[in-house]
């Protein structure tokens, strides 16, 4: 196993002084499915947008393949964030480009600026998209707008999004906490299945334990911005859980379809 | 202070504002008046001669040689055609400099907003005047006057469109490690296309509108005729100048209305 991230004293606070992360280590091994899971507010968003730089960090370092991320360097960066896919919450697709573009530009961090201003995709990488996309189901959808598709159909847009980039890491936050109970599995699934079959490493937010347990290798519990458990889902005990959800425990068993 | 009395209190305080408010907006009005020296009667007895000048003087339009007008209606046509286009391309790249979520650095934005207020905020009959005296009267004191204040009313438009925008586009395309201009291009451009649109098309009508006043400061278009013809007493002319405005503005809503529903 090699380490794909290594992330250590990850600390993060937001202009007005909240806390979101309090010295978080972490380390992901290829091929691992990790679970991150905690109340709202715990910091589980922020933990992963600060992997990719979405969310500048206060404190800490962040080794991604053994290059350490920093926004310093634009290219570099650029570089590492190309080789990190992301799943949002939201889907956070452009609604009004095809389905089609939308898994396409999972390569703009890979084309030269100018390429990519000009949609110049190389033909491989056209074919490649429709693959993915006949792969998750969406073969009749490849030229609909983004916004004619159901929330369980976008959300495989931006999973195959994520796999067009060709990652060594996915970052999944929050991937069904929009979707009914239904959608939630496809879209879990589809998740799982990609990963393990490409050995890509997923660290995926969830807030419902019982997901969470179903698919983690390893599990991580983030409770007010700490890290405090990290271990396999059979060592995960309901007191454990109670303590990660002290005080808001009726976001354990939030059923799928809410959010 | 939640006990039983505060709420009459506070009532009775709040009715005491707002009669205070009355008064002084009372005392505001029966000043002005006096200070201008309204005369009601005057205005009323104005009436009848407004009534007669319209109908003896003003009507019927004078139809005949109606080929004089054709020239300042194309003119007005093809400035604001012209205005727009090129209000447009400039205010786009402003816009993209001066909007918060595109902009290249806060500098840039803030030197930007600065001048682009600046300048929307001189009234546009100034600019136009100032312009009639720096280039002579004509017809291109008219165009500066409205690349000046279309570029500047497109840019502002144009970049709160693209900071209305939601940011969960841009946000997936920055972690996929999009560049800059690979964003502007596929997260930001798709989605601010119907407000692009939308404003330009009411900037043509803008346009359209301005060439009628832009005329009674001596820039050109079809306000010069109006504005001749009154000068002449020739008040027949003027009406069919004043119904072919209104017939060329109709006729602009229209289009653009229907241009809107097509692309939108």
């Amino acid at each position: 196993m090699t380490t794909i991230l290594n992330i250590q004293g990850l600390t993060k606070a937001y202009s007005g002084g909240t806390l979101a992360l309090t010295g978080i280590d972490l380390t992901v091994e290829s091929g691992e499915f990790i679970a991150v899971i905690g109340p709202s507010g715990a910091g589980k968003s922020t933990l992963l947008r600060s992997i990719n730089r979405l969310v500048e960090p206060t404190d800490g370092t962040i080794t991604f393949l053994g290059e350490v991320m920093s926004s310093k360097n634009k290219g570099s960066l650029r570089r590492l964030r190309s080789q990190i896919g992301m799943i949002f919450q939201h889907y956070n697709l452009v609604n009004r480009s095809s389905v089609l573009e939308n898994v396409l530009h999972g390569r703009l961090g890979y084309m030269s600026p100018l390429a990519g201003v000009f949609s110049r995709y190389s033909e491989a990488d056209k074919q490649a998209a429709i693959d993915l996309l006949v792969k998750v189901g969406l073969a009749n959808e490849v030229y609909k707008r983004a916004d004619e598709l159901s929330g369980g159909q976008k959300q495989r847009v931006g999973i195959s999004r994520a796999l067009m980039q060709q990652p060594k890491l996915i970052l999944a936050d929050e991937p069904i906490a929009s979707l009914d109970p239904k959608s939630s599995a496809v879209v879990m699934d589809t998740i799982y299945e990609n990963c393990r079959l490409q050995g890509i490493a997923c660290l995926v937010n969830l807030h419902q334990v019982e997901v969470a347990k179903k698919y983690a290798t390893r599990i991580i519990g983030i409770k007010a911005g700490t890290k405090v458990f990290d271990g396999t889902a059979d060592q995960l005990t309901d007191e454990m859980i109670f303590n990660i959800y002290e005080g808001k425990e009726h976001e354990m068993h939030a059923n799928q379809a809410g959010a | 202070m939640y006990n039983q009395t505060a709420v009459p209190v506070h009532h009775r305080q709040k009715k005491a504002k707002r009669l205070m408010s009355l008064a002084l907006l009372a005392a505001a009005l029966a000043f002005s008046i006096i200070y201008v020296k309204f005369d009601l009667m005057e205005f009323l007895s104005g009436i009848p001669l407004f009534i007669r000048f319209i109908f003896a003087d003003f009507l019927p339009p004078n139809m005949t040689n109606m080929n004089s007008y054709v020239r300042p209606v194309l003119d007005t046509l093809i400035f604001a055609v012209v205005g727009t286009f090129i209000s447009s391309a400039i205010g786009l790249v402003i816009a993209f400099l001066m909007a918060r979520n595109t902009s290249p650095h806060p500098v840039v934005r803030l030197v930007l907003r600065g001048i682009v207020s600046f300048v929307r905020n001189v009234p546009f009959l100034v600019w136009a005047s100032l312009l009639v005296v720096i280039f002579g009267v004509g017809a291109m004191p008219g165009l500066f006057a409205l690349l000046v204040f279309g570029i500047c009313f497109l840019a502002r438009v144009y970049a709160e469109s693209i900071e209305e925008l939601d940011k969960e586009a841009t946000e997936a395309l920055t972690a996929s490690g999009a560049s800059y201009g690979q964003l502007i291009r596929h997260a930001i451009i798709p989605q601010f296309m119907p407000g692009y649109y939308s404003w330009t098309l009411f900037m043509f009508e803008i346009n359209i509108r301005a060439s009628a006043i832009l005329g009674l400061v001596g820039a050109g278009g079809i306000g010069s005729n109006l504005k001749q013809a009154m000068d002449l007493f020739q008040y027949g002319r003027a009406s069919m100048i004043i119904v072919i405005l209104i017939v060329l503005i109709l006729a602009v809503e229209f289009l653009t209305q229907k241009i809107r529903e097509r692309i939108l």
